[in-house]
């Protein structure tokens, strides 16, 4: 026997001992493993040899050594271990070294095949390779192994190994679906189980992945319970600085049956493992299934550019189409029925479409008609109130695993209130001390721009270097667009990849207003003077007045936004006093329910939300809300015609406009806080009756201005004012003026010109300085603070009072804001501390007290019973 | 009882360790050195002194020199001032088996 053995050599070059000549009995221990095998340093040379053992039968792998049942050398047992006898050479091997001494093809596999069926019975999914997890590595993976099922009734596979040349056939019984029968018959294959990895996409520097094995819960139980475990495994990268190894997919969804696994590079196989607890350890049901690799590069010709309307209630996305830069940008529809975005391995199942728990795995729809609106909502595994206990868990937070955002398409029968957090934009719920919305919009803004890659990615769409345009509501103070700075930055770098080239960028380009007035489409005519883009979200109303001047854009004379939205009037409807909702739906169904039908309108033509006894309730609300806006609106409008800065923007050569009777407005209504003007008007022509209301409150309020007297500069009022004539344009989707517009950032066009300040606004409400200086309601105020001409400074931390009987009155329906705050007790000390110049720079009001009265008493008031 | 280096285990193997480093660690344990015209491994905590005669082109020849230049050849000069390189491993060998004669062949 010792003559047929292969000599054990040295390495070295011009040394080459043969170890099998020494007659030592040499004992082996952990430090006697390394790289191929043995470790042995040769007594004349010193070399540091490490030796595979594979010629005498024998194969080392993660770190123990195992023998072939066909080896030809014999193994005793011995009181140190078992002991190798190679040549004169003896080896005992302790233990612990030793994998096993009589290993087959048929150890190295599983002892049973799972075989799940594919939806409607269509076919089989049979494992790539019955080999367990632990030997993968000896499998030779450059010739492909074959598997087929013999009879239903077991599994035959052809593969080949590292460690011979043959190929090894096993055929295997099959794992039983319920194991309290015989794997036979329909027993014999496992219905009803899905397996996806998320996302589908063939691109080598995705990083990425998501896996999920789920299924229906009678077959999920059946297999993993009290006497059974299921368990799964993905070889991958757990995150960036790790190896490859085989991480478990262990992480229970909230369902409890449900497992999710958040992964930082493809995964190469996944293995599924059935044991039976009672049985011995290596008898083990399972399979390894194959993820091919990804093959292709991501093109780097050109960038990706997204728009991102990140709004308060809905985010939406736009993209120009690369084939033509000229066409319109389209918003991005989320539709999985045209185009699944994960992968299925095993295609047993569906998602599920009734929940009665959270389910995290990513969004597969949008809402809206068109699924072009994802929530800017986290749905979260842990309950709020769970949550509160411990706010700093948020930064910990990893999708899927933790939190997702809401999808359509399913039917939520858990309390969703309890597991959503919503308005995360403009504050947060919880306390985190520092940065508590930065570190929701983070975790909000990485999930959904990554789903948006992939989907793009699907496309075909997606480019090495990928840019992210937002804008920011100028109702945020520059702490929060300072702290929204970072999230984006802190976003595109998590999301970016440098070793492989990837690069994504998230920037902020400009307020709202001005994003949705570049938003596209718009043809003016000669005789128009300006246009109005009032774009109402779920958080913020934001104002863009836009002069022009033969049907050409001529830059803004204001910009200003509001913390004053649909959000509030949604809530005024349904929380509080004023709760107007039949039993048993709550805000967050409200919402969701509007989000899925796409409109009030729609929602209201299929559902009676509301109590009937409610009807005029809600109408009245919606009608204060709107109406409030509308004042604002109308005394900007007012204020423009009156202070004579619309003659000011007209070429002397054209002032004959002016003397015209009419100065021409379009109006344009952008934005989903429109919506709930299906309330008050249910044709769905709100926006048109709110233009009508406009005009006409304008003009009222510049006759009263020509019936008083009012001089403003050197000029009366009794002057030919202009009469001013509101054009309505139509929107067919109001929620995508800003994510277009942001595309537009950078276009050559005089519509874009940038005004060097952040915005302007009016005083709106008459104002006294000291009891004994009055601000007029129509003069403007910039960020600078800046007094106008002719007007006194205001001293900074004055007294500051908006009275109930100044000029213009209100609507005869709107209540005055002493109405809703008695002497504005409440509201005065706002006033004062926001509006009031600060520092030597400024000397006029550094905000509109009319902002403060929508922000403030308007939107509480629309809380209270009415 | 072989003994390969202080920090290791007996090789419990029949004869003494012959080797001049530890096959556990690699640790110089012994050196090989020209005394009285013959190649000696030096003693150890667990041999006795070996020597080992040179015959080269079938006669005993008496080793003036040896220098091992990559650790893994010796280079010996003879005492008819001939030169030859021999693998190291090649002189273990033959102390591991208790030889008293190293035959060196001539090259043809």
């Amino acid at each position: 026997m010792e003559s047929e053995l292969v000599p054990l050599r040295c390495k070295r070059q011009g040394c080459g001992l043969d170890f099998l000549h020494f007659a030592w009995k040499v004992y082996l221990s952990d430090d006697s493993v390394a790289g191929q095998g043995l470790r042995l340093y040769c007594p004349a040379c010193s070399q540091d040899n490490s030796n595979s053992l594979n010629d005498y039968g024998f194969f080392h792998h993660e770190r123990k050594f195992y023998r072939w049942r066909s080896s030809p050398v014999q193994v005793s047992t011995g009181t140190s271990g078992f002991e190798v006898k190679l040549g004169k050479l003896n080896l005992v091997f302790p233990e612990d070294l030793i994998g096993d001494l009589r290993f087959s093809k048929e150890t190295m596999c599983y002892s049973a095949i799972p075989v799940f069926a594919k939806k409607g019975g269509h076919g089989y999914h049979l494992p790539s390779l019955p080999v367990r997890r632990e030997f993968l590595d000896l499998v030779d993976l450059s010739r492909e192994p074959q598997a087929e099922l013999v009879d239903a009734l077991k599994c035959r596979f052809r593969f080949y190994s590292k460690i011979s040349e043959d190929v090894q056939e096993v055929v295997l019984p099959l794992v039983a679906a319920d194991d309290t029968r015989d794997a036979v018959g329909d027993n014999a294959i496992i219905s009803g189980v899905h397996l996806l990895l998320w996302p589908k996409i063939q691109y080598k520097e995705w990083n990425r992945y998501f896996i999920r094995l789920g299924g229906t819960s009678d077959v999920l139980k059946k297999l993993d319970n009290d006497h059974r475990s299921l368990d799964v495994y993905a070889l991958a990268s757990k995150d960036a600085d790790s190896d490859k190894a085989w991480v478990p997919v262990s992480h229970r969804a909230p369902d409890g049956l449900t497992r999710l696994s958040y992964l930082e590079s493809r995964p190469e196989w996944i293995a599924i493992e059935v044991k039976d607890k009672s049985a011995r350890e290596n008898a083990v049901g399972g399979g390894l299934w194959r993820v091919l690799p990804a093959t292709e590069d991501l093109p780097a010709h050109t960038q990706t550019q997204v728009g991102v309307d990140f709004g308060t209630s809905n985010t939406c996305f736009a993209l120009k189409s690369e084939s033509s830069q000229n066409d319109d940008p389209q918003l991005l529809s989320i539709d999985s029925r045209d185009e699944r975005i994960d992968e299925p391995i095993i295609d047993g199942s569906d998602l599920p479409t009734k929940l009665d728990a959270p389910d995290l795995w990513p969004p597969s729809a949008g809402f809206g008609k068109k699924q072009v609106l994802v929530p800017t909502e986290l749905v979260t595994r842990k309950t709020l109130r769970e949550i509160q206990q411990n706010p700093a868990q948020i930064r910990e937070w990893k999708p899927i695993l933790d939190y997702t955002i809401p999808t359509s398409g399913v039917e939520v029968r858990f309390e969703d209130k309890d597991y959503t957090i919503a308005e995360f934009k403009l504050a947060s719920m919880f306390d985190l001390s520092q940065g508590a919305p930065g570190e929701l919009q983070k975790k909000y803004l990485e999930l959904i721009l990554l789903c948006v890659m992939a989907r793009l990615a699907n496309r075909g769409a997606l480019r090495k270097t990928v840019s992210f345009t937002f804008s920011y509501p100028l109702a945020f103070d520059q702490d929060k667009k300072t702290n929204f700075e970072i999230v984006l930055h802190e976003v595109g770098k998590n999301l970016s990849n440098p070793k492989l080239g990837v690069t994504v960028s998230c920037e902020l380009a400009v307020d709202e207003a001005r994003a949705a007035a570049r938003s596209g489409g718009h043809t003016f005519e000669a005789s128009d003077n300006a246009a109005l883009f009032v774009d109402i979200g779920g958080g913020s109303a934001d104002i863009a007045f836009l002069k022009l001047e033969n049907g050409r854009a001529r830059g803004y004379n204001y910009v200003c936004s509001f913390e004053y939205a649909g959000g509030a009037l949604a809530a005024a409807l349904v929380e509080g006093k004023g709760d107007c909702l039949r039993a048993g739906t709550d805000f967050a169904t409200f919402r969701r329910k509007i989000r899925a039908s796409g409109s009030i309108r729609e929602l209201a033509a299929t559902e009676d939300l509301f109590l009937s006894s409610r009807r005029g309730t809600v109408i009245t609300k919606s009608s204060y809300f709107y109406g409030y806006l509308l004042q604002f609106l109308a005394r900007l409008l007012a204020a423009h015609i009156l202070t004579r800065e619309c003659q000011s923007q007209v070429p002397q050569a054209s002032k004959e406009i002016v003397k015209q009777p009419a100065f021409n407005v379009v109006f344009y209504g952008f934005g989903n806080g429109w919506g709930y003007g299906d309330l008050i008007d249910r044709a769905g022509r709100y926006r048109n009756v709110f233009g009508e209301l406009l005009e006409e409150t304008t003009n009222s309020i510049l006759q009263d201005a020509r019936a008083k007297g009012i001089t403003v500069g050197d000029q009366a009022a009794s002057d030919a004012l202009p009469e001013v004539k509101i054009k309505t344009v139509p929107i067919k989707e109001p929620k995508s003026a800003v994510a277009c517009g942001l595309l537009r950032v950078g276009e050559s066009s005089s519509l874009f010109e940038e005004p060097e300040w952040p915005f302007r606004t009016i005083v709106g409400w008459t104002t006294t300085v000291n009891l004994n200086q009055k601000i007029e309601w129509y003069l403007p105020i910039e960020a600078a603070a800046r007094n106008p001409k002719d007007q006194q400074p205001i001293p900074g931390d004055s007294k500051l009072d908006c009275r109930e009987e100044e000029w213009p009155a209100l609507a005869n329906e709107l209540p005055t804001p002493q109405f809703w705050d008695k002497n504005l007790d409440k509201t005065r000390g706002l006033i004062e501390d926001k509006c009031s110049p600060k520092g030597p720079q400024q000397s006029w009001l550094q905000e509109s007290p009319f902002r403060i009265l929508l922000e403030h008493t308007f939107k509480d008031a629309l809380k209270k019973a009415i | 009882m072989a003994k390969a280096c202080k920090r290791h285990p007996d090789l419990e193997g029949d004869l003494s360790y012959a080797g001049t480093y530890c096959v556990y660690c690699g640790e110089s344990v012994a050196r090989l050195e020209i005394e009285a015209g013959q190649i000696a491994l030096a003693k150890n905590s667990g041999n006795k002194k070996k020597y080992l005669a040179v015959e080269y082109g079938d006669k005993q020849s008496i080793v003036q020199a040896g220098d091992t230049p990559d650790g893994a050849t010796w280079d010996l000069r003879l005492n008819q001032n001939e030169q030859i390189s021999i693998p190291v491993a090649d002189v273990v060998n033959a102390l591991q088996r208790l030889d008293e004669l190293l035959i060196l062949r001539k090259k043809e």
